[in-house]
């Protein structure tokens, strides 16, 4: 809300401040989430690994493989809502 | 004695660290782990055992970076895992994981000064390893001595370095074509040679894709804005971490067959020797040496603050805990690193070092989040304001839970090789759960007084 921003603080300068952490929140999962999905699909799909090991097993490495890519991307989003809730209050950019 | 106050106990750390130093403390202690260890992983389950052991040890320490962040950003203090569990927890649990990261720590310190010593005598034959590891703990020390900021920053451009050496390894054999993958024929051959087995038994090599990542916190006191600079710098690190972990088992499978990665000492530089690329070879070796002192370097940083944090609240001798007056670095528990380090090192068991740095690290990863899960019952969000946490990590406490029963799983996983450093490592610690429980009895807290913050639930509920 504009009535808690502090007279002081350089909009400008917190807001290409802040874009810079969203673009590299963006950049990080994004190479994140293409790495992982390539190496993954490359070595299950070579070595068909569903016929190497007991089919639940396999489906439970695809949920672990989800939960790694799901929790950290939802933990990047919850930096950049931090980030953005409490910029001007702690003065991020000063 | 008039007066046995220390002259410099009026002088804090310094409050300058900005998120690439906490990128550079975290990637840097672990990066070694990408660099020589991970491959037992390898040796144990095969390619797929490794990549199994590498998600899921992915999934735990992606958990407890979170749980570190949200918990370093709240309490804002250079203990870590020892000032939460002393917060949330109890005096017992806070003695035994203060004295576990310093453990952990100390001793991938004494192996890195090792490693670095064995790499400069390959090098130039004529140099002993024993003055050349005393030479290299001696010299981080003082690195350290003269200030955090002077520490990290290094740390942050040898550790960029080798960081980049992997992923210019990476492209330089999928994109670039500069190198000859092979991965059909090792992938199906290594695939899973010990069986279903040997992917269990993989599990205990897991951490050293990670290990040591939830340190980053500890420079959280250190930082000029920890609230934004710890839980940037330390998802920015875990992330760079989960993509280096992932790049470094795609090439190094693809060019070494199982049978060579699973013993090698130096992984990624022998498999750019293995790829014929001169440059690769140059890069790899000159990455390896790097990451040993990035890690070396970023591991006295830390326990040098655990040691600070268990001094300051009488846990070890008070004297410890100063500050210097100049530099502003906890100097008497960065000196104190040395003598203990050099101990570990020449103890002549390196293998055995490590073994105890990964029980140490395991057994802090049951008590972070746990210390998270009291610290949302302690302070749920009907009282927890900006100030007690400036930092929500998502799905919490549930993936908390998770992540201490995956912590035991591969706890147990140790059973296979390593189970009398296991038993001796659980006995060093309950002994030390009982000793710091019973001579620090719990003490009525002060949260506004102590932290600024408000009285936790069942205050409340007592009161009422």
């Amino acid at each position: 809300m504009a009535s808690e921003i502090p007279s002081d603080i350089d909009r400008g300068k917190y807001d290409r401040g802040l874009r810079l952490d969203l673009m590299l929140i963006i950049g990080i999962v994004a190479v994140l989430i293409g790495v992982e999905l390539f190496v993954f699909t490359m070595i299950t799909t070579t070595t068909q690994a569903w016929t190497l090991m007991p089919l639940p097993m396999f489906g439970v490495y695809i949920v672990v493989i989800g939960l790694l890519i799901g929790i950290e991307t939802l933990g990047c989003a919850q930096v950049y809502r931090s980030v953005k809730e409490h910029r001007f209050r702690l003065r991020y950019y000063d | 004695m008039a007066d046995d106050k220390d002259p410099d106990d009026d002088v804090g750390l310094v409050k300058t660290l900005r998120p690439f130093h906490v990128w550079a403390l975290g990637v840097g202690i672990v990066l070694v782990g990408e660099y020589m260890g991970w491959n037992f992983t390898v040796a144990k389950g095969g390619i797929l055992g490794a990549l199994i052991a590498m998600t899921l040890a992915g999934v735990l320490y992606v958990i407890i970076s979170l749980c570190a962040s949200e918990l370093g950003a709240a309490t804002q203090s250079a203990g870590g895992p020892y000032e939460w569990a002393r917060l949330f927890v109890g005096p017992g649990a806070a003695g035994s994981v203060g004295l576990a990261v310093y453990m952990e720590y100390i001793a991938l310190e004494a192996a890195d000064a090792i490693v670095v010593a064995q790499l400069a005598k390959s090098i130039f034959p004529e140099i002993a390893v024993f003055p050349m590891t005393l030479l290299v703990i001696g010299t981080l020390t003082f690195v350290n001595y003269r200030g955090v900021v002077g520490a990290l920053t290094l740390n942050f451009v040898i550790t960029m370095i080798a960081f980049l050496a992997i992923i210019v390894f990476f492209f330089s054999s999928t994109l670039g074509g500069f190198v000859e993958l092979n991965s059909v024929e090792l992938w199906s051959q290594g695939a899973m040679p010990k069986g279903l087995i040997g992917l269990f038994a993989a599990l205990q090599f897991g951490p050293w894709f990670y290990l040591g990542i939830e340190g980053a916190a500890m420079s959280a006191e250190e930082c000029a804005k920890p609230s934004r600079s710890v839980p940037l710098g330390q998802q920015a690190g875990m992330i760079s971490l989960l993509v280096v972990a992932a790049m470094t088992l795609f090439y190094c499978s693809s060019i070494l067959p199982v049978s060579d990665l699973g013993v090698s000492v130096y992984p990624q530089w022998e498999a750019a020797r293995e790829s014929g690329v001169t440059f690769l070879i140059v890069l790899m070796g000159i990455g390896t040496l790097l990451t040993c002192l990035a890690s070396a370097n970023g591991t006295i940083c830390d326990s040098s603050r655990s040691w600070y944090a268990l001094a300051k609240d009488d846990y070890v001798a008070k004297w410890f805990s100063a500050v210097h007056p100049y530099y502003r670095s906890p100097y008497r528990s960065v000196i104190f690193t040395m003598p203990i380090a050099i101990a570990f090192a020449f103890s002549g068991y390196l293998d055995q070092v490590i073994t105890f740095s990964i029980i140490s690290g395991l057994l802090c990863y049951v008590l972070i989040p746990f210390s998270l899960i009291r610290f949302r019952k302690l302070f749920p969000d009907s009282i927890a304001n900006d100030k007690v946490r400036p930092f929500k990590g998502p799905l919490q406490p549930y993936i908390a839970w998770f992540s201490i029963f995956v912590a035991l799983v591969i706890l147990t996983t140790l059973y296979w090789g390593y189970f009398y450093n296991l038993l001796f490592g659980l006995l060093f610690y309950t002994i030390a759960y009982f000793y710091f429980h019973y001579k620090h009895t719990e003490r009525p807290m002060d949260w506004e007084k102590e932290m600024g913050w408000p009285k936790p639930i069942h205050h409340n509920e007592k009161e009422e």
